[in-house]
């Protein structure tokens, strides 16, 4: 990602916390992509992706968005189209962009939220990188 | 449901960590899972009723693809199963665990009188009402996380207690 910022988000349970966020960026990107970054699979709703068997998560804005990563990677114009999620055994650690532009900073927030939600039992912190 | 059936769907309890499910309150261990073969027989049933062609066939080897997909969502779904006395719930915590969302929800009291709940879901564009009246399904609402979208309150669910 061009210059990515980390955002790590400790919860017991990373499974079901990566759940909450693929509904949230439902929420701002309705035609989100997603794809195991493992195995290159994609899905076209949040709901179809095996998150237990997911290490790592992309979510694109949509179609076009997952097809211009494929084409050109990170580039300008690529840029906070792609949300990365990463799942250790007992956080998630979501990558992007910016995190001051603005849709970023909204789902992050939102992530940052659900995180601390008693479901999920824990905070968050940011980490610079 | 065969007796192989049960000796599975036990096994799955097992490896997903919900076998509470069948230690306790039932006893023996045959009991409570006569219980739950009965149970998920109802579901399939009110499933049918509500959902008609979208209902999934509730069985052991649809709980044990779900384990394999997302250990989390059939955690999740156990735990309700535990919670509610409700079919017509259960129907609503499964479609919540398979991209419904809440779009309204109302709780009405009065202390001695009354209880309700009601839930209703947006899934693939249509709006699904789900209504109890037994107060202990208050406990379902333990299992969404809350937070704000564009500064706007959200309930998303259904996710799993941790013990």
């Amino acid at each position: 990602m061009i210059g990515g910022s980390d955002e790590i988000i400790a919860v017991k349970n990373p499974i079901a916390a990566l759940r909450a966020c693929v509904q949230i960026i439902d929420w701002w990107w309705p035609d989100a992509v997603f794809e195991d970054a493992d195995t290159s699979a994609r899905y076209g709703a949040s709901h179809e992706v095996p998150l237990g068997k997911t290490r790592e998560l992309f979510a694109y804005k949509d179609a076009l968005a997952a097809e211009a990563w494929d084409d050109s990677g990170a580039v300008p114009q690529t840029a906070n189209t792609m949300v990365d999620f990463l799942r250790g055994p007992r956080q998630l650690t979501v990558v992007v962009d910016n995190p001051d532009d603005a849709v970023m900073a909204a789902m992050l927030k939102a992530f940052r939220e659900a995180g601390r939600s008693q479901v999920f039992n824990r905070g968050s912190k940011r980490v610079a990188v | 449901m065969t007796t192989s059936e049960k000796q599975a769907l036990a096994a799955l309890l097992e490896e997903a960590g919900e076998s509470w499910l069948i230690d306790e309150p039932f006893s023996p261990r045959e009991d409570a899972l006569n219980h739950l073969a009965e149970v998920l027989e109802r579901l399939n049933s009110t499933a049918r009723q509500r959902l008609s062609g979208n209902a999934p066939e509730f069985s052991v080897a649809l709980l044990r693809r779900e384990f394999g997909d997302d250990a989390s969502r059939l955690r999740a779904f156990l735990q309700a199963i535990g919670t509610t006395q409700s079919t017509d719930l259960l129907v609503m915590v499964w479609q919540l665990l398979h991209g419904a969302h809440v779009d309204q929800m109302e709780l009405g009291y009065k202390r001695g009188t009354s209880f309700e709940l009601k839930i209703v879901l947006k899934s693939r564009g249509n709006l699904e009402e789900y209504v109890s009246h037994d107060i202990n399904d208050i406990g379902l609402l333990r299992h969404f996380a809350t937070f704000h979208l564009d500064g706007k309150p959200v309930f998303e669910g259904f996710f799993p207690l941790d013990s």
